[in-house]
């Protein structure tokens, strides 16, 4: 008879969405968004039979969740029983002193793993899934930790928050570092991890990353979801990821070199935008738009208008637009004028000389800014 | 620079024209729509390329697509320069593609494309003009009517327009003026707004930062105590936990243990019960021996005790007493002996211990006495060897010589023989003087004199000392010879005598000190021997008293000498004799005085064996009727009757100890209560153990508790209770407050979220402003670095030339480097002359010279600027015209001329200036119908010089 697990990981509850662009009401609604893939997560759950929902870290960010969120989370898990839910918490929502899940009392159906080492849970004969916390949101110990398991002759699956090595995105920060390797070496028949938030399914090595249930940051496009564990009789473990995100993240680039005016810049990055956003609810699109392309610089880029123009059009719930464009004209023929924008051209490059990145970036809109009003044009503002 | 010829394969409506140009100035002649502004515009394509379009300029609407030629015509250019150096260049360009090719080639020289290339674009007008193509299109290709530079109509505002002209140039190649710049980054500054302009985007999001930070911190500061709060309550829900815990299990434990006490109770009452039973039976069995008297068991058992110790000592007793019957009649017998031995010694003196002590002295002064008496031996002796000793001296034959002769004798006897060294004496001066002779003589034969004569000298001194001192001693042995006749007479004292005497001497000298020893030794012993007769007497006469005291009498049959020797001796073997009588006689009578104490002892001991049967007889006779009394009946045996007692005894004690143990059974039984009631008391709290969850099977394996304990669980019990109770009535509290505090609590990611977006807005306003003043910052700086610069170069330019044109009317010129503001210094007046002053045809003039020195200046020393007039005196006056065209001929001893024009008379008007050296006049045909073919207009052109 085999057994059905539904696993999902880095919810972010209380997430702030300030980096997508989105405040006020539109963040309220992606933070009430978050709380609605955790309920869909369980009932989905439920609806195919499964004996336990396993929570692989980073449910909520400790830093801003509240009592109404530990409210949520009681009410919701309780709503489930029978079905156990294991809890493995992660280095977003550590197990802290004074953090929800200690200060919490959870519903009988709730088992949370709090200790840093490997802790058994038998989910029914033959199906162990051994948990790991973090205890501090910088840890940095190995969640397998040379464990050896499986000599029993059952099913072994492991439940933690950490970083897969090998496959490890740039710029993705270490918490619990192990290998894929590791997990069958360790006697178990798959980890049920957390961190990562694209999905991973690898069947050879049992590593499964399920991705965040919603997009979280703009390139997060692809389609998420939780995945339902299936253990059959045999032993083995079997994947079905599930699409049931509600919101979308896209990241539109619109190039503009041919704009000779705010009007023409305007009109590609709308028809850009109209692109990235054809087939989705525009009201759960979060888009970002990224101009680009040399552009004359008389023309202004003003990003402001950009911006008001598309969401206008394309009416997407959320739109951050950047100016990537660089002037089209060349600064070293510009810098050998003997006029005052000559003038004005090698004194911004020898400013540049030198300064910090920050300085370099000031002088790079400055020198944009001042060949626009040396131009005659309306400096546009990026 | 000088152009020199220029060939259009097609340019627009051009097709295969070819231009040769004067070095100073050209003409280009022909109707409207003829091409002459299309050559001027293909010689600048000539020289700085065509923009066929690129990022942000599409190619549809680039230059290139523009003057693609209407025909069919190709697209290309050529044009041929020299240069002040006296190099010529040729320039062909081939525009049929829109990345057009271009070559460069040095007329008798190589290819310089490369060298001329400036990016993607061959500019040979950027590199040998030194200018780029805004700036060269500002100054030197004028308009028409644009001597002028615009048509503005008051002076003022003319001139004003040279100056904008000419900053616009200055500062961005025609563009717009810096201050204009600075005004459009101004605007943007103000768009953005400033931190504390509450109406502009920077100032909404720097105040809303504000707001949002202080709820932040007020909402994390609620989250916070929320969390205080929440711990609290789960601290107090637990304490209350705890405090009902303790409570029930304090509860539990009371009746647990009451219940085990019960169960105790229980169980003491059903064994009180049966005990009682068992108990009074054996009081019952007991009863016959309530009366013996307990207080007589220790008298009983030490009287029996004190009967048989008596009744042993007396059996003791009665055995010495038969033992002590035998010998006393030894000691009777003996006594009798005694008796009579001391009647058989009868009477004697008596020898005290003071008489024997004398006795002993006697005897061991007498031992000593008759010790010196052997001397006399020694002394008989003694002189016989002193008479020996007489013969031997006397047998020496110097006998005549007294002891002390015999020393003074020795020493003569060695003087008188020193003769021998007079004979020594005298050899010695013989062998002198024969040196000294021997000596003086070898001198003498060495004719030394001198030395000869000291050494006879020194053997004659010599000689004479000898036999001075062998006189000397001659003279003492002669005397010690007479002395030795006188000592030892009979003795003859020659060399022979003497040598016998030196011989015999030290022999007689030991001979008479062995007879002086000797005969102090006879003396000395014949001393002794009379001491010794002395003290012998002595005691004889001690030994007499003595003998007298102690009433001995003394034999006397020796001789005299040997009378009182053996007088002393009989004496002390007398006493010694009645001394032993003594002795015997005392010891009998002790002895006896002995038998008297033990047949005294012997008597005793029987006396009391008798006393000893009586006490021992009386004892028994007291226990046995003790026995009696007690309702025992004696046995032979009295350990048995001890024992009979001491059973007895224990009977009793049993006896009572069984009726105190009932009456105490009985007095618990009644104290216990009654089973039925422990049983319901037991049922109740069994049930109420049950209600606190504990189980009542626990009863079995508790201890009951004391009251004390109990007491104890109650206190505890109750303490619990009020803590339980305190516990839950603030956690009751602060669950409300809570409720209420949580409804409150702001949504801290929401806040984060719009204070986020606030400082997003604020630092992309704050890098806005940064960019934007730094920008205004470097446009200034570089505005008056770059006015200040050309500001003089320009006057210095215009003026130098203005000079020469006008032939000294105006000698300088000032240019402001502010904005380029132009005044004249002219012959007429003495001071500075603002430019909008000037006559119309002089400030016509300075604004094309102000054109020309900025371009001059901007090139940084390039080639001169060829001027690329079209139509520029199309709506001029005839008067005006003709002082134009002058300065324009003058112009061109500098600059090189291009001058399109519809009007002939302008050519005539040239040719009369000129007067000799005539310009080229190029003739435009006139313009072809046009038709249309394939969407375009087409038209035939073909030039051909005049």
């Amino acid at each position: 008879m085999s057994i059905r697990l539904l696993h999902i990981a880095d919810l972010h509850l209380d997430r702030a969405f300030a980096g997508m662009g989105c405040q006020g009401e539109l963040a309220i609604r992606r933070r009430l968004g978050l709380r609605e893939a955790l309920r869909r997560a369980g009932q989905t759950a439920l609806d195919r039979g499964c004996s336990a929902v396993t929570i692989g870290g980073d449910l909520y960010e400790h830093d801003r969740a509240g009592a109404a969120t530990a409210a949520f989370l009681v009410e919701t898990f309780a709503s489930w029983q029978p079905m156990q839910v294991l809890l493995a918490p992660g280095n977003h929502d550590a197990l802290l002193t004074g953090s929800i899940y200690s200060r919490t009392e959870w519903p009988a159906n709730v088992h949370l793993f709090s200790t840093a080492d490997l802790q058994p849970v038998a989910i029914s004969d033959g199906l162990t899934i051994w948990g790991v916390a973090h205890l501090e949101p910088a840890w940095q110990g190995d969640p397998l930790g040379g464990a050896a398991v499986g000599a029993d002759g059952g099913v072994h699956l492991a439940l933690f928050h950490g970083a897969e090595l090998g496959s490890r995105p740039d710029g993705k920060s270490i918490h619990g570092p192990f290998r894929a390797a590791a997990i069958h070496a360790c006697g178990f028949a798959a980890a049920l991890c957390g961190h990562y938030h694209r999905r991973r399914v690898d069947e050879s090595t049992g590593l499964l990353y399920p991705g965040s249930p919603e997009p979280l940051t703009f390139d997060e496009c692809e389609p998420r979801g939780p995945v339902v564990v299936t253990i059959a009789g045999d032993g083995t473990v079997s994947y079905e990821p599930l699409q049931d995100n509600r919101w979308h993240a896209r990241i539109a680039v619109a190039d503009v070199a041919s704009a000779r005016g705010l009007a023409d810049v305007v009109e590609a990055a709308t028809a850009a935008a109209m692109v990235a956003c054809a087939g989705l609810p525009p009201d759960r699109v979060i888009l970002r738009l990224d101009l680009c392309g040399e552009i004359d610089h008389a023309v202004p880029a003003d990003t402001f208008t950009v911006e008001t123009a598309v969401r206008d059009t394309c009416g997407v719930a959320g739109l951050r637009v950047r100016d990537l464009t660089s002037p089209a004209l060349s600064i070293a023929a510009v810098s050998s004028e003997a006029t005052v924008r000559g003038a004005f051209a090698r004194a911004a490059a020898e400013a540049a000389d030198g300064a910090d990145d920050d300085q370099r970036r000031i002088l790079d809109d400055a020198l944009r800014y001042g060949l626009q009003a040396l131009s005659g044009s309306e400096v546009g503002l990026r | 620079m000088k152009l020199e010829r220029f060939e259009i394969g097609g340019f627009g409506r051009l097709r295969d024209v070819e231009v040769d140009f004067h070095p100073r100035l050209t003409v280009i002649l022909g109707e409207n729509e003829s091409g002459k502004s299309t050559v001027q515009r293909a010689l600048r394509a000539a020289l700085y390329g065509l923009d066929a379009g690129g990022p942000g300029r599409p190619t549809e609407k680039s230059d290139w697509a523009r003057w693609t030629p209407w025909n069919d015509a190709p697209y290309s250019i050529v044009l041929s320069y020299a240069l002040d150096d006296g190099r010529r260049m040729r320039v062909a360009r081939r525009l049929e593609q829109r990345d057009h090719t271009c070559q460069v080639q040095e007329i008798g020289g190589s290819d310089v494309t490369a060298e001329l290339r400036v990016g993607r674009v061959v500019a040979p007008g950027l590199v040998h003009l030194g200018v780029d193509e805004a700036v060269f299109c500002a100054s030197a290709c004028v308009g028409e009517d644009s001597l002028r530079l615009g048509a503005a109509d008051t002076p003022g505002a003319r001139a004003a327009e040279v100056q904008e002209a000419i900053e616009r140039l200055a500062d961005s190649g025609d563009a717009t003026t810096a201050a204009q710049a600075l005004a459009a980054i101004n605007d943007a500054i103000t768009r953005v707004g400033s931190e504390r302009r509450s109406g502009s985007p920077l100032g909404r999001a720097v105040n809303r930062l504000r707001q949002l930070d202080v709820q932040v911190d007020d909402g994390r500061r609620r989250l916070w105590a929320l969390a205080a709060e929440e711990e609290r309550l789960r601290s107090l829900d637990a304490q209350a936990e705890a405090a009902e815990r303790r409570r029930l299990q304090a509860e539990r434990s009371w009746l647990l243990g009451r219940l085990a006490g019960i169960a105790a109770q229980r169980a003491d009452l059903e064994a009180v019960s049966a005990e009682i039973t068992q108990v009074a039976a054996e009081v019952e069995g007991t009863a016959t021996l309530a009366n013996v008297p307990l207080e007589a068991e220790e008298p009983v058992i030490l009287l029996s005790a004190e009967v048989q110790e008596m009744r042993r000592s007396a059996d003791e007793c009665q055995a010495r007493a038969e033992a002590a019957a035998a010998t006393l009649a030894d000691v009777r017998r003996r006594r009798v002996e005694i008796a009579a031995g001391v009647r058989a010694l009868g009477r004697t003196p008596t020898v005290d211990d003071d008489a024997m002590a004398e006795a002993l002295d006697i005897d061991r002064a007498l031992a000593a006495t008759l010790a010196g008496g052997r001397r006399g031996d020694e002394l008989a002796a003694a002189m016989q060897r002193r008479d020996a000793l007489r013969r031997e001296i006397a047998a020496t034959g110097i006998a005549g010589a007294s002891a002390a002769g015999v020393e003074a004798a020795i020493e003569l006897v060695a003087t008188a023989r020193g003769g021998r060294s007079s004979r020594l004496a005298k050899l010695g001066a013989t062998i002198a003087l024969l040196a000294g002779a021997a000596a003086t003589a070898v001198a003498g034969v060495s004719h030394h004199v001198l030395a000869a004569l000291i050494a006879a000298g020194v053997t004659v001194l010599a000689a004479l000392v000898i036999v001075a001192a062998d006189r000397v001693l001659a003279g003492d042995a002669d005397h010690a010879r007479r002395r030795l006749g006188r000592l030892c007479p009979g003795v003859a004292v020659d060399d022979e005598g003497l040598a016998c005497l030196a011989d015999r001497l030290p022999r007689l000298r030991a001979l008479f000190s062995e007879m002086q020893r000797e005969e102090l030794r006879v003396e000395t012993l014949a001393v002794e021997a009379e001491h010794a007769d002395h003290r012998l007497g002595q005691l004889a006469s001690r030994a007499l008293g003595l003998a007298e005291r102690c009433g001995v009498a003394a034999t006397t049959s020796s001789p005299a000498g040997a009378s009182a020797e053996s007088t002393v001796r009989s004496i002390l073997d007398a006493v010694s004799a009645t001394s032993g009588i003594t002795r015997r006689r005392d010891e009998l009578l002790v002895e006896d005085a002995g038998l008297i104490r033990r047949e005294r002892d012997l008597a005793s001991v029987m006396d009391e064996a008798d006393q000893r049967a009586r006490a021992a007889d009386a004892s028994l006779a007291h226990l046995r009727r003790v026995l009696e009394a007690a309702g025992i009946e004696p046995s032979p045996a009295v350990s048995d009757d001890v024992v009979a007692f001491r059973a007895a005894c224990a009977g009793r004690r049993r006896h009572d100890v069984a009726l105190r143990r009932l009456r105490e059974l009985q007095r618990r039984g009644t104290l216990s209560g009654d089973v039925a009631s422990l049983t319901r008391l037991s049922a109740e709290l069994e049930r109420r153990l049950a209600s606190r969850g504990g189980d009542p099977a626990d009863v079995a394996v508790t201890q009951p508790l004391a009251q004390p304990d109990l007491q104890d669980l109650e206190n505890e019990a109750e303490h619990a209770r009020q803590a339980a109770v305190a516990a839950s009535t603030a956690a009751t509290a602060l669950r409300a407050r809570l409720g209420e505090m949580r409804s409150n609590a702001p949504s801290l990611a929401d806040l984060e979220d719009e204070r986020a977006s606030c400082i997003a807005a604020r630092d992309r306003g704050l890098d806005q402003l940064a960019a934007l003043r730094r920008a205004a910052d470097l446009i200034e700086q570089a505005t008056k670095s770059i006015h200040r610069d050309l500001a003089p170069r320009l006057a210095k330019s215009v003026a130098d030339r203005l000079a020469l044109l006008t032939e000294g009317r105006y000698s300088a010129v000032n240019v402001d480097p502010t904005h380029f503001d132009v005044s004249l210094l002219g012959r007429d007046r003495p001071e500075l002359v603002p430019l909008e002053l000037v006559s119309h045809g002089t400030r016509d003039q300075v604004s094309l010279l102000l054109r020309l020195a900025l371009a001059e200046v901007l090139s940084s020393g390039g080639e001169p600027v060829p001027l690329l007039l079209d139509e520029p005196l199309l709506s001029a006056d005839p008067q005006r015209r003709e002082t134009a065209l002058q300065f324009l001929w003058n112009l061109s001893a500098t600059n090189q001329v291009v001058l399109s024009t519809s009007d002939p008379t302008l050519v005539t008007s040239l040719e009369q200036l000129c007067d000799g050296d005539q310009p080229a006049v190029v003739t435009m045909p006139a313009p072809a119908p046009t038709f249309e073919t394939a969407g375009r207009l087409v038209v035939a052109a073909r030039a051909r010089p005049l």
